[in-house]
């Protein structure tokens, strides 16, 4: 894991974005399923996207791309629970040709819950081959 | 730049990026454990250290370290 703990890289540009834990999002422990971090953060991820002018619908069907995820590191810290409200703080903290890097704290009234480093390529459809992050993608890494 | 110092430019950026002890000749990037998105950065690399761009049309041509250097030779000269 390359960030650090808690830690929002100074000049970074931060999308918030919360959720209220649905029962659904539980498991048998009571807890919020490991794998279900991972929708919430796909979620954080789309609101940065659509904060920024970057409509991940016409994204797809109009330049017809999508950023497929191509690894995801995920630190638990502490469990979230039904009922919780979270909020996810994103950023692009890597944005190439090859691929864009977002980062994530997940926090419960500013506990420290989660940490996320998901990592997305560029693919065009429908060849489904890889290609450049657009300019503006990577522009978005970028302070303006 | 001579093409042979060209060819060990390139070795040691693909070598570096993909982050391999040794890129020989005429082996497959895939077997190296290069992948398509590896590839890219590589060339993104490239573009960076050398100042040129390549079209996204000729990325496809990223294989071997031999077709990275017939591909950057010719945006050099």
């Amino acid at each position: 894991m390359r960030i650090a703990e808690g830690l929002i890289p100074e000049g970074a540009i931060v999308t918030s974005h919360r959720v209220r834990v649905g029962y659904v999002d539980t498991d048998r422990a009571q807890v919020v399923h490991h794998g279900t971090y991972l929708r919430y953060l796909e979620a954080a991820r789309v609101e940065y996207l659509r904060e920024r002018g970057v409509d991940y619908k016409r994204f797809e069907t109009d330049r017809m791309l999508a950023l497929p995820v191509v690894e995801a590191n995920v630190r638990y810290k502490l469990p979230a629970l039904f009922d919780d409200e979270l909020e996810i703080k994103t950023w692009l903290a890597v944005a190439n040709r090859a691929k864009a890097r977002f980062d994530s704290v997940i926090l419960r009234g500013g506990e420290l819950l989660t940490l996320a480093e998901i990592t997305l390529a560029c693919i065009r459809w429908p060849e489904g081959k890889i290609c450049s992050m657009p300019d503006y993608v990577i522009a978005l890494a970028k302070p303006a | 730049m001579s093409d042979a110092e060209l060819r060990e430019k390139l070795r040691a950026i693909v070598a570096e990026v993909a982050e391999v002890d040794e890129v020989p000749d005429g082996t497959a990037f895939k077997e190296l454990g290069i992948d398509s998105m590896m590839a890219i950065e590589i060339i993104a690399e490239i573009e960076r250290t050398y100042k040129i761009k390549v079209p996204e049309d000729e990325l496809q041509q990223v294989r071997d370290l031999d077709s990275v250097v017939a591909l950057i030779s010719t945006k050099l000269k």
